[in-house]
């Protein structure tokens, strides 16, 4: 637990990333402990970034380590003249790190969405099994998060990294755009385009577009197609059981929940 | 499969007077490469080519998407700076790809180019005429082009040949750094431009603002 600090205490050690909410830094001591510094016009909400931060120490000891490994929960608040500037968080474990071209490259959902190229040719890619555990790696996270009143809300190719280091294995970042059901997100995330909920207020996640959300990432890993969606004839593609519950996504209101994909995942004939 | 596609032709001098900073810039074109390469969603919205230009201008990089390509061509000087042929090549080219990527059946969005002159054109009588049909507001394939000035360039010059945007660099960057800065607005457009928007469309994004350099005032017409 980082707790909150003071953004002159921390030292900075190197920017890793530049996203469209913050800039990414690895903080110099501590292993592995990143800091995210949002870009000005960005609005947090330190009392609920706060709640975000406190809350796995309510979560039962199982639901608590899961996401303590699979996902970059903000571990503090970090504070400039007064205002909340910025959250430490945990850096992905290095089983979710390759490198390619020469240069350290997250593992990022994407690479699994598209045909291989000759850029990422190296890269080793998952058998159609090793998907399937995948995806029940992902609809497991996303049962703990539900069954805890938290929501995704914004889910992308990019957010989600996955590894087969060790056994199939997954992790999220861009935790601060999780919420609390029923509540405002710390920092409002814009739906990635592509991964929209069509029956959704934008901005508005609910229990359901994240089921719906869950179904997208689940069909278009195994079907290893970024564009795929519930809505498009996916007979022949997958079995039965699967099939069903595609049609169920494809139905506002009725989305399978996070546990009914993983029967149909143990079995499954992609 | 049908794809919508931004294309995105980086055109740079390589005449001599680059000779000192010219594996600077083609270390941060192999920068891009590997950062557009290795990015599956924005590799495939968007694709790359690369033309250099001295006396004669010649396309070093077919335009690809870069995650195609396991390494792009560099940028090798030779003598004299004829923007007359880098607008000709450039115009003939895009022409050319275009029609190859439309009768694919690719939705394809207007072509950025990225301009990049450290000195002052050796064809001041002709050059501008072969500008103006790279502009030529009748050619329904007019690139929007963001000029680059660095060294010697002349600023009204490159504030001329920039459509949508013209940046000159500072007095006291130097050039191995201008160009540093320039691969990574580069860079920067293309990640950024190679995500489809909420509405669903592509959108070409250029920084505002470039390290180094001074924005110039385009003409709006």
């Amino acid at each position: 637990m980082a707790g909150d600090v003071q953004l002159a205490d921390l030292g900075v050690a190197r920017q890793i990333a530049d996203g469209g909410q913050g800039v990414v830094f690895r903080v110099a001591g501590p292993d592995g402990l990143l800091l995210k510094l949002y870009h000005d016009e960005v609005r947090v909400n330190a009392d609920e970034l706060g709640r975000l931060i406190a809350l796995p120490e309510g979560f039962a000891p199982p639901d608590r380590r899961l996401v303590a490994a699979s996902t970059a929960w903000p571990c503090g608040r970090v504070f400039h003249r007064g205002r909340c500037v910025g959250l430490l968080m945990r850096e992905a474990p290095p089983r979710f790190v390759t490198s390619i071209a020469g240069a350290p490259r997250l593992l990022e959902l994407q690479f699994l969405l598209y045909p291989r190229r000759p850029m990422w040719r190296e890269l080793v890619m998952p058998s159609a099994d090793e998907r399937r555990r995948l995806a029940v790696r992902y609809a497991r996270l996303f049962q703990v998060l539900h069954g805890n009143g938290v929501l995704v809300g914004d889910v992308s190719m990019r957010n989600l990294l996955w590894s087969l280091v060790r056994g199939p294995g997954v992790f999220a970042l861009d935790c601060d755009g999780f919420r609390l059901l029923g509540r405002r997100p710390a920092v409002r995330q814009a739906d990635t385009a592509g991964w929209v909920d069509p029956a959704a207020r934008i901005g508005l996640p609910t229990l359901d577009s994240d089921r719906y959300k869950l179904a997208l990432v689940v069909l278009r890993l195994l079907l290893a197609d970024h564009a795929v969606t519930p809505t498009d004839d996916l007979g022949g593609r997958l079995d039965p059981e699967l099939l069903e519950l595609a049609d169920r996504a494809a139905r506002p209101g009725e989305r399978p929940a996070a546990a009914d994909w993983l029967p149909a995942l143990a079995g499954v004939q992609v | 499969m049908p794809e919508q596609i931004l294309p995105f032709y980086v055109v740079c001098d390589q005449s001599y007077s680059m000779a000192d900073h010219v594996d600077g810039l083609n270390d941060g074109l192999r920068e891009l490469h590997r950062a557009v390469g290795t990015d599956p969603v924005v590799a495939d919205k968007t694709r790359f080519c690369l033309i250099g230009f001295s006396g004669d201008a010649e396309v070093l990089q077919p335009l690809c998407a870069l995650s195609d390509v396991v390494g792009i061509a560099d940028l090798v000087v030779s003598p004299a700076t004829s923007f007359g042929a880098a607008f000709t090549v450039l115009r003939e080219t895009i022409e050319r790809d275009v029609g190859r990527l439309k009768s694919a059946g690719h939705r394809v969005y207007r072509p950025a180019v990225f301009f990049l002159s450290d000195g002052q054109p050796t064809d001041p009588g002709t050059w501008p005429a072969a500008y103006d049909r790279l502009v030529d507001p009748a050619w329904h394939l007019r690139p929007n082009i963001i000029a680059f000035g660095i060294g010697d360039a002349d600023e009204e010059t490159i504030r001329r040949v920039g459509t949508v945007r013209a940046f000159m660099s500072q007095g006291g960057l130097g050039p191995g750094l201008a160009l540093h800065e320039f691969a990574r607005a580069l860079t920067s457009s293309v990640v950024s431009s190679g995500e489809v928007t909420e509405a669903g469309d592509l959108v070409l994004r250029i920084p505002r603002t470039v390290s180094g350099f001074t924005a110039l005032q385009v003409d709006q017409v």
